[in-house]
């Protein structure tokens, strides 16, 4: 019997892990992907997605990706796509970071679900088929081909069924819902239209993107310092277990490593998950959304550089960068940059 | 004796020339790169562009950006007239400073930078320029960094 269990054990673990793993299907034009190692190689067809790894594409770029064999990505040019992880009420759960660009998503019968993520909101998902658009201005749009999305911001949820749509700008609730026809939506004309967003008031459009940035760092920070105590008390703890052990023998410090340690352990290991999550999440407007408003700026205003309006953005992105090499670098290892 | 400096002097002779070609390709790369920009032309920059980029403090990570930057420059009606290559050195561990003093440029600069990276600094009437330019092992020369600003 145990022979028969290990043998469906070995079976069964590989199979349910290549399942649950992202694949290309499809890759035109340049599509990059940057290795949670640091390393940024040319996507090919078969190459697997884990997680922390991004995918980067550029003006003529797109992708497919299959998960769990069933469900597709598709990834259109100009976006940034990055698989994240943390925990959320105990379950560790898979969160699909929509940077900047164009994703759709069509879920099939998924084992678990992911989180969508824009530097706007956070939606959740069931068995859908939807398109989440990024603009450079920090806005979210999430249009609904089937099935439900609930999409969250500042506090409030709104849920779209089939052939439903809602705008989220940055630092905002989503706005009201309104119909579509499938087809007819032009992501391009929207992703424009938060460009000229961005040129109208730069330094307000990076001011909001900031106050995310901090939101990600304070959200880090008040992790990383649940991982300190955690990891201090858990410490305490496995020094205990000795003393149980020598007191009342291994029995007894079986016993209290399963009851008291473990689920230290795991707490622990969901703290660290969570600060390195919203780190990344920082760095990833750091490294997409600002380097992007930047080299629009630099260009654009190279031989007029006391132009106010190129001062006043240089202000608030000296402010970004200041936060960001403050409160979240501390986060990072290397092999993020 | 005199095998033996024969033997000691050729190899140093025979490398310092090496760095000095290298030297010069570097410049004639740059040149080329800023008088193809003074023409309008972006074809050639974004051509002699690699990815990861060094743009000011940014690190950029795609071509589409590095093209941006370039369109952007032409666009905007940026030159050096008048090019002159002011200085030419090996990149050295400091130089990230001379993008940006950070900690996300100090290992950017030890871990992606090459070996066979040049600084090559060029001014004109109107502007001036930093370029990174490296020789990669199939001898070919690409610049993986610019700062760029009008005088």
């Amino acid at each position: 019997m145990k022979k028969v269990l290990i043998f469906i054990t070995l079976i069964f673990i590989p199979l349910f892990l290549y399942s649950q793993q992202s694949r290309f299907d499809y890759v035109e034009g340049e599509v990059s992907i940057k290795r949670v190692s640091g390393e940024l190689i040319k996507a090919q067809i078969a190459d697997v997605l884990n997680i922390g790894d991004s995918v980067i594409t550029g003006f003529d770029g797109f992708a497919e990706l299959s998960l769990e064999n069933t469900s597709k990505i598709s990834i259109d040019s100009d976006t940034v796509f990055i698989i994240s992880k943390k925990e959320k009420q105990g379950q560790k759960k898979n969160i699909f970071m929509v940077v900047l660009g164009k994703i759709g998503f069509k879920f099939d019968r998924l084992l678990n679900e992911p989180d969508i993520q824009t530097p706007a909101t956070v939606a959740g998902v069931r068995g859908t088929e939807f398109t989440v658009v990024s603009s450079l201005d920090g806005s979210a749009l999430y249009v609904v081909n089937e099935g439900s999305v609930a999409v969250e911001s500042e506090g409030t949820l709104v849920v779209l069924t089939t052939e439903e749509g809602v705008e989220v700008p940055i630092g905002e609730k989503p706005g009201e819902k309104f119909e579509v026809k499938i087809g007819s939506v032009d992501f391009s004309g929207w992703l424009d239209k938060g460009n000229d967003e961005f040129e109208k008031d730069p330094a307000r459009v990076l001011s909001d993107v900031t106050e995310k940035l901090v939101e990600y760092a304070d959200e880090a920070t008040r992790f990383f310092h649940n991982y300190e105590d955690s990891f201090s008390m858990l410490s305490e703890m496995r020094e205990n277990m000795i003393s149980i052990e020598k007191e009342k023998g291994s029995e007894a410090k079986s016993e209290y490593y399963k009851k008291e340690i473990f689920p230290k352990e795991t707490e622990t290991s969901n703290y660290v998950l969570n600060y390195r999550y919203f780190a990344l999440s920082a760095l990833s407007l750091r490294r997409y959304v600002l380097s992007s408003m930047y080299i629009d700026m630099k260009t654009k205003y190279i031989l007029d550089t006391k132009n106010p309006i190129f001062s006043k953005f240089l202000d608030e992105y000296e402010k970004f960068l200041q936060v960001y090499e403050k409160n979240v670098v501390p986060f990072l290892v290397e092999a993020d940059i | 004796m005199k095998i033996l400096k024969i033997l000691l002097i050729v190899p140093i002779v025979f490398l310092s020339s090496c760095a000095s070609i290298y030297m010069n390709k570097s410049q004639d790369t740059a040149e080329e790169i800023i008088l193809s920009m003074n023409r309008g032309e972006v074809d050639f920059p974004i051509e002699k562009s690699a990815v990861p980029f060094v743009f000011h403090g940014e690190i950029i990570i795609t071509s589409s950006s590095v093209s941006r930057i370039w369109n952007g420059l032409v666009r905007a009606g940026f030159t050096i007239t008048n090019p002159v290559v002011t200085s030419i050195s090996p990149v050295v561990s400091d130089d990230f400073s001379l993008f940006r003093s950070s900690w996300e440029m100090e290992s950017f600069f030890k871990n992606t930078i090459p070996p066979n990276t040049y600084k090559v600094t060029i001014e004109g009437i109107d502007g001036e320029v930093l370029m990174l330019i490296n020789r990669d092992n199939r001898q070919d020369y690409f610049l993986l960094g610019l700062k760029a600003d009008a005088k």
